[in-house]
Formats: C-alpha cells, structure tokens, sequence
C-alpha cells in the first residue's frame, strides 16, 4: 500500500518536479541544470533498459540526479566523454539498486533471486563482447572470461585505459578504496595470464 | 612474462573498446536530436492555462452534449509541454469532486500471455487502484485507475499520439519505441495503462477492461 501511494503521488513529470524542487530551494548549479537537459534522454532509456518500467526508471533518474548534484565537484566539464561515463555509471547504479529492492520484494513470492548477469545482459551501451573477441581475434576463454567481467571492473577498465585514471583517480570517482580498485585490477590480470598460459600450453 | 604483456594488452583493448561503446550510446541521445525543458516560468503557464481552460470547457460543454449519450470520452483538457501532455480534468477544476466519491473499479479481464500478476493494490482514502503485472523477460504492465478529477501527465517524448474509438469509448495511445501507453475514462473512472507492449496487445487489455 505505502508503495502504491508514493507512485500515485509522484504524478508531477520528473522535469517539472526536479527542476522546481531545486529552483524552490535556490540550491540549483548550472551544471546539473545542463546536465539534466543534456543527458535526460539516455539517463531515462539506460534506467528503462534496466527496469524495463517507465515509473520505475523515473525513479531511478530522480535519484541519479540527487547523486550527481552531491559529487557536482566530480562532474566538471560536463562535455568531457569521462563525465559522460560518471553520469552512465551513476544512472546504471541506481537503476540496479531500485531493481534489487524490486526482486528482493518479489523474492519471498517467487524464489527468484537478484542476478546481475542477467541486468548485465539487458543495459544499454554495453560492449558486445562476442563481436569485440571475433574482431581482435581472441579465442573462446578469454572471449568467455571478458563476458564475465562485474560491472565495477569494467568501470575501472574504462576509467583506466579510456582516460588514463590512476587506481587512486578510480577510487575517488567511484567511491572505492584504492587498494580495492588495485585488487580487483590485478586479480583480473591475473586471472587473464592464466587463461592465456594454458591456451598456449594446449 | 609474455603472458602478463599480452593479458594487460587485452584488458587494455577491452577497457577502450567498451568506454567507446558507452560514449556512442551516451551521444546517440544528445540534445540536437531530442527536446528538453528550458526553464519555466510557472506565472506564464497559468496565465496561460486558464485561458485555455475557459476556452476549452465551452468547447467541451457543446462536444459533451452532443456525444454523451454514446461516447464515453476523455472529459480531460489536455495540455501539450516538451515532455509530457498534462492532462486536467474538466470536472476537478469546476468542483465536482462530491460526485467522485464513489467509482466503479474496471477489473482487467484480458492479460496477454506470459504476463503474471504482481501486486494489487487498493487506496480507500484516494480512491486509486492499481494491477502491476510482470512478464517472464521482467517487463512491467501496470494499470492504474483514478476518479476522473485527478490531473496526470504522460510522457510523449519521441511518442506517436493517436485518438481512437474502442466500444464507444475514446482512448489517447501513445507509441514509444519500447512500448505503448494509453489513457481513457469510463464513466468516472480514469484508466491509464502503461507497458512494453505493442498497440494491438494494447487495444485488447482496453477491451479486456470496458463493459461491453
């Protein structure tokens, strides 16, 4: 019921809603007005092919841009194509974290478990993996093992060899600890040596 | 050693090919090929609003006489923004709330196949009630009935509209590219359905909703 009443009252359109609640409380910043127009359209279709529910990406968008408004120090320029990853990665999560609740709910009806591989599988702007293996000629286990990387390591793999970020850079932007992003970087190359080792020992 | 050159190698084309992706689908979206809310000036659009509001209410008033007795239409004023249509009833601006208190609830009879109900909730106080189903892929179709004095608004980004007559009743479609979205009202129900649907799927739930 609480669920139903809070979607019934959010009838306002999130452009109106934000866009007066911020100016109400004078707290606006050019950059998140500009970003909001700019980026409103891929925001709202990145949460839909999450959700795959117009209300529920809504949200989703709402609360992406109560995030970014909160880092504004770490979206700067908002035409540089590493802001353009942040706004991707802070949609994308929210998004993520509005469908966990949602099956969490649904859970204790269904069974059916949280799975990020199959969120994974339906976001938009997602390498496909299979073609990008065939083009770089890698074989099945590595073309498997990038298939399989988390979303957080991709992020990091992004920052890292997109725009040069150190561990430290990716910590700050993503909220990590930089021996965390370090880890993961290194457990992934490790992974991937071994992967290549016993291709070239058959 | 080699191995560790050529694993980094790898990771490094990959992390560059998939920032790529994401760019091209962040830059498909820019504003040049969408429109967006400037700023708005709320003084304005009221003025502005009530103008159309007089104007349309006796528009409507002759419109209501002639198709009542056959039509069930959209007792709504429908104003057209960049993103969204407002729609604000003709009957909650001019007070009629007391003849809303007690509506008849439409409960779907037709749900398209691999469809399963979710949750069905009630609100007495609002008066609001709402079937949200769930396909297996985890797509959503929630339909959501209202007195017909609440204002709503729907998204008509990148939406066709179109206005068609299903059994004597008027309903406003709106085709998006992942989906469909309609709004109607019957009697004194206001019936907005929202899913990833096509329209013919679209057109049975309605039929599967009105009285025949």
């Amino acid at each position: 019921m609480t669920d139903a009443l809070w979607y019934n009252k959010q009838r306002v359109k999130l452009g109106v809603k934000v866009l007066f609640i911020l100016n109400a409380l004078q707290i606006i910043q050019d950059s998140i007005e500009d970003i909001f127009k700019k980026y409103l359209p891929m925001m709202r279709s990145l949460a839909l092919s999450i959700l795959k529910d117009h209300h529920l990406s809504e949200d989703a968008v709402q609360e992406a841009l109560v995030k970014l408004h909160r880092y504004s120090n770490k979206t700067g320029n908002i035409n540089a194509n590493d802001t353009k990853i942040f706004i991707y990665i802070v949609t994308r999560n929210e998004a993520i974290n509005i469908k966990r609740q949602e099956d969490r709910r649904n859970s204790f009806e269904t069974d059916v478990p949280f799975s990020e591989d199959f969120v994974s599988s339906t976001i938009g702007g997602q390498l496909n993996v299979e073609q990008f293996s065939e083009e770089c000629s890698f074989g099945p286990e590595i073309s498997d093992f990038l298939n399989k990387l988390s979303l957080v390591d991709k992020d990091i793999l992004t920052y890292k060899y997109s725009y040069g970020y150190s561990f430290k850079e990716i910590a700050d932007t993503l909220g990590m600890k930089r021996d965390a992003v370090y880890k993961r970087h290194k457990r992934a190359l490790d992974k991937l040596k071994v992967i290549i080792e016993e291709a070239n020992e058959k | 050693m080699r191995s560790k050159k050529e694993a980094k190698r790898i990771l490094k084309a990959f992390g560059r090919a998939e920032g790529k992706a994401r760019i091209e689908y962040i830059d498909s979206f820019l504003p040049e090929k969408t429109s967006y809310i400037g700023s708005i000036n709320y003084r304005h659009i009221l003025r502005r609003a009530a103008i159309v509001v007089v104007l349309m209410v006796m528009i409507m008033a002759l419109a209501a006489s002639a198709y009542a007795a056959v039509l069930h239409y959209l007792n709504y004023i429908k104003i057209e923004h960049k993103d969204n249509d407002e729609y604000i009833s003709v009957d909650g601006t001019s007070g009629k709330d007391d003849d809303y208190s007690d509506i008849t609830f439409l409960e779907p009879t037709y749900i398209p196949d691999g469809y399963t109900l979710k949750s069905e909730s009630y609100d007495e106080v609002f008066q609001e009630k709402i079937w949200r189903y769930v396909s297996k892929n985890g797509e959503a179709l929630n339909i959501l009935e209202y007195p017909a004095i609440v204002g709503v608004h729907m998204d008509n980004e990148g939406a066709t509209r179109s206005t068609e007559i299903i059994r004597d009743t008027e309903i406003v479609l709106y085709n998006y590219p992942d989906g469909t979205a309609g709004v109607l009202q019957y009697d004194k129900t206001l019936i907005i359905i929202n899913s990833c649907l096509d329209a013919e799927e679209m057109k049975k739930i309605v039929l599967g909703i009105i009285p025949e």
